[in-house]
């Protein structure tokens, strides 16, 4: 019998190359990606019910044990801009384009994923970070393009200049769709604020795969036509991240605990114009990346062992991650760190590459501190992503939503 | 005020009798639930705060309690309210502890203290409280739980508090009374908590009631950033049903309570021989509620409904207040955040499941007048239930504390 310890086994080699790191790069590019604001319906909190066919049943008081979400969905573009002077996003709120309709039941936090069952009642407290699953969520478009989603999220109270604030921010998968969305693999991420009507608003990032680039435009679509910002106490910096080249790899980390692994992985943040359009043709989206403006560097903590995550059974993540922001000079203005608190995955196969493993993952977790320009800084941060393992090519959409009542970041 | 009726009514013979009791009916079963003294008073931070220090956790305090009402009328098209407090009439003493959210409080338990974070809410327990009125020599001693709702606001960096509490043993005439006792208020920097303590006492034999008319408060301070709505509701009768809610796998979730809201007046005082007194009044119904609460009566929870281990549940509510008939003027919805039953025998009918329970929590939106409301509510209770269909009786001491620097819901005097 060895004496010597058992040595763990090997770990894989994710920068290896299945298929070309560049036709990788394509296939995980190859998504529509919806970068919408939802403001609250006027008025609908009066009928908002948890419990709409059985009204007596006050369970279904809006605000009680959850959250009957209405809101207009509207184009939304925010170009980040990095100089010395500081960071700043245009905030274009455009015209309406749809709805998004969501009931959020508020759960015990160890209360797991689980797309067939309603979770015991558990009381909206909003002076508590609390769990919830989002039921009954739908996206539509005109009236034949929907996407119904499953999901979870959390509530995060902050104060703000002596005010009571209480973020929101949720993942969902798509687990169904009609029209042109019918049969879309696809994330929806969100984060914003609850209003004092508890209604939402925010940023909605909704991402689905289009290998035969039905939905996706390769020319500008019409311009946004920009509305009064119906938010004027948040900012959102939309970020698109990829490997600055098929040279940088990703390494392991130190294992945090137990089967969990981490994974070190650098990326390239650019400023990016997400645009769609949901016209009578359908929606149509178009994506515009523009100036680099730093690197990020995220630590993701997963279970290497467990089977590829599913609709009923997707994987649970988590990240530690630094944003640094330069001007085109190269002079850092500003870091931002924040992570993933609550992710989830799937297991993602490319019919043009059988055998090419990756992954599709979304999740959320609030900002915990800033430098620079930065300093201070509060809010939230949504990932919606696609990867590819071996090799390791990443396509990131992230938003970086900063509270931001003095326009700090505008 | 001339609207009001005196609520200590004789028991009405009709109705059906409870299924539990043939003797009981529903009308018996709730002038048996009414019997109760109420006692509505309003502490003002007068502590000087030793060696300047911020917050009174851990130190013994020790205020005047003052007279206060709250009555409520349909006025402008909305609810509002006169606030009166009025001149001293008694004292609390008690100390308060922070303690972590996972501190299982009981009366003679010593809770690990921690530090005051004004930035997050935080529960605390309420020790060694003594409430005595006049003399000092009619009084009770208690123990209750509650929580800091922050931020902190305004340039007196005022921090909202909440807490319910238990009667633990009476003196004077409060002797072998049980009873509940709820506070709404703020803590001042410096100065210690200001706001309402709400005192309901189960009174089987009347002996801390009366039928006077007691002298009405005179005002002796003011409250300018904030009103009170004191409210009264119950069935309408036994026809007004509660019901089951059922989750989709079919078990039972909680119970479904539709009640009417009525106003209410409450004052007390000494009267000769009878001594310290309470005189209730209630007047015209103003609204109505609807509420859920999610306990399953048969599997209540931890706890066995004693005042060291009392059944916790939760809640929400909506009320909604008519400027005409059956027309809203606008709502409210509450959630229950904390609250506290403790199981109760009525004297005359023994055999009955009664409770009196207190609570509070956050006013979370409001609809019609009252859009954008910010504001806690709570109250102190009794009830008689029977598992749906069977009866339930139950009838709540309501109060609303609204933030409400303009004076939308303030009546002011002349």
């Amino acid at each position: 019998m060895s004496t010597q310890p058992a040595s763990p086994p090997a770990l894989p080699d994710v920068n290896a190359q299945t298929y070309p790191y560049d036709m990788v790069q394509t296939m995980l590019d190859q998504t529509a990606n919806f970068s919408m604001f939802a403001v609250p319906v006027s008025g609908y909190d009066d009928k908002a019910t948890l419990t709409p066919g059985n009204p007596t049943d006050w369970f279904g008081l809006h605000g009680g044990y959850g959250l009957d979400l209405m809101s207009d969905l509207h184009r939304f573009e925010a170009l980040v801009d990095a100089r010395s002077s500081g960071v700043r996003a245009s905030q274009e709120v455009g015209q309406a384009t749809g709805t998004f309709h969501c009931l959020l039941l508020f759960s015990p936090p160890d209360f797991k994923w689980n797309t067939r069952q309603a979770p015991p009642p558990w009381i909206f407290d909003p002076w508590r970070s609390q769990h919830f699953v989002m039921q009954e969520c739908e996206v539509t478009f005109g009236d034949k393009n929907t996407c119904q989603c499953y999901g979870v999220g959390r509530t995060f109270p902050i104060s703000v200049n002596g005010r009571h604030v209480l973020l929101a921010a949720g993942v969902a998968n798509v687990m169904k769709g009609t029209g042109k969305l019918e049969g879309r693999e696809g994330t929806l991420i969100f984060t914003g604020t609850l209003t004092p009507q508890q209604q939402f608003m925010g940023n909605i990032n909704l991402r689905l795969r289009d290998p035969e680039e039905t939905l996706v435009s390769e020319n500008d679509l019409y311009p946004i036509e920009t509305i009064q910002n119906p938010d004027r106490d948040n900012t959102f910096l939309e970020l698109r991240l990829l490997k600055k080249n098929k040279n940088v790899k990703t390494t392991f980390g130190p294992p945090p605990s137990g089967n969990l692994v981490s994974l070190i992985t650098p990326s390239e943040m650019r400023a990016v114009r997400y645009s769609y359009v949901a016209g009578s043709r359908g929606p149509r989206t178009h994506m515009q990346v523009g100036q680099a403006l730093g690197p990020m560097s995220a630590t993701v903590f997963f279970d290497l062992a467990a089977p590829p995550g599913t609709a009923e059974a997707p994987v649970p993540f988590t990240t530690q991650e630094l944003y640094t922001f330069n001007t085109p000079s190269g002079e850092t203005v500003g870091t931002i760190s924040c992570g993933v608190v609550e992710g989830i995955s799937f297991g993602l196969k490319f019919p043009q590459a059988p055998g090419q493993p990756g992954v599709r993952f979304a999740g959320f977790g609030p900002i915990t501190g800033g430098t620079g320009v930065f300093a201070g800084a509060q809010g939230m941060l949504t990932v919606n992503s696609l990867i590819g393992i071996a090799p390791h090519a990443l396509s990131l959409m992230h938003c970086l939503h900063l509270v931001d009542p003095d326009h700090r970041w505008r | 005020m001339g609207q009001l009726t005196t609520s200590q009514h004789t028991p009405q013979v009709a109705g059906t009798p409870s299924p539990s009791n043939a003797a009981s009916t529903f009308a018996q079963l709730e002038y048996l639930v009414d019997q109760a003294a109420v006692f509505n008073t309003f502490i003002l931070a007068d502590q000087n705060m030793e060696n300047g220090r911020n917050s009174i956790f851990g130190l013994t305090t020790s205020q005047p309690l003052h007279h206060f009402s709250a009555d409520v009328e349909i006025a402008g098209q909305c609810l509002k309210a006169s606030n009166d407090i009025g001149e001293a009439a008694g004292r609390i003493q008690q100390r308060w502890v922070l303690v972590p959210d996972s501190y299982v409080a009981a009366p003679m338990r010593n809770a690990p203290p921690i530090t005051l974070n004004p930035e997050i809410s935080q529960r605390f327990v309420m020790q060694e409280v003594r409430i005595s009125f006049g003399d000092g020599r009619d009084g009770f001693t208690g123990f209750g739980t509650g929580r800091t709702f922050p931020p902190p606001r305004g340039r007196q960096q005022k921090l909202a508090v909440s807490g319910v509490g238990d009667i633990l043993q009476g003196f004077g005439k409060f002797n072998g009374h049980s009873g509940n006792f709820v506070l709404s208020g703020d803590l001042v920097q410096g100065r210690g908590f200001e706001g309402n303590l709400l005192i309901r006492v189960v009174d089987a034999y009347g002996k801390l009631r009366t039928n006077s008319r007691l002298p009405v408060v005179r005002p002796a301070a003011a409250t300018p950033d904030t009103t009170y709505l004191m409210l009264r509701s119950r069935k309408k009768g036994p026809e007004q049903r509660s019901t089951f809610s059922y989750s989709a796998n079919g078990q039972i979730r909680g119970i479904n309570v539709p009640l009417e809201l009525k106003q209410l007046t409450t004052g007390f005082g000494f009267s000769g021989n009878d001594g310290l007194v309470s005189e209730i009044s209630t007047g015209a119904v103003i609204g109505k509620e609807v509420g859920f609460t999610a306990t399953d009566p048969a599997n209540p929870g931890p706890g066995n409904g004693s005042s060291e281990a009392p059944f916790s549940f939760q809640g929400v509510s909506r009320y909604t207040f008519f400027d005409r008939p059956d027309r809203s003027a606008g709502s409210f919805t509450v959630n229950f955040l904390e609250g506290r039953t403790f199981l109760m025998k009525l004297a005359e009918d023994p055999s009955q499941r009664a409770l009196r329970f207190a609570f509070y929590g956050p006013i979370l939106f409001g609809t019609g007048c009252f859009k954008g409301v910010r504001g806690m509510f709570y109250g102190a209770s009794g009830s008689v239930f029977e598992p749906p269909p069977g009866q339930h009786v139950i009838i709540h001491t309501y109060m609303a504390r609204l933030d409400d620097p303009d004076g939308r819901f303030r009546i002011f005097a002349n």
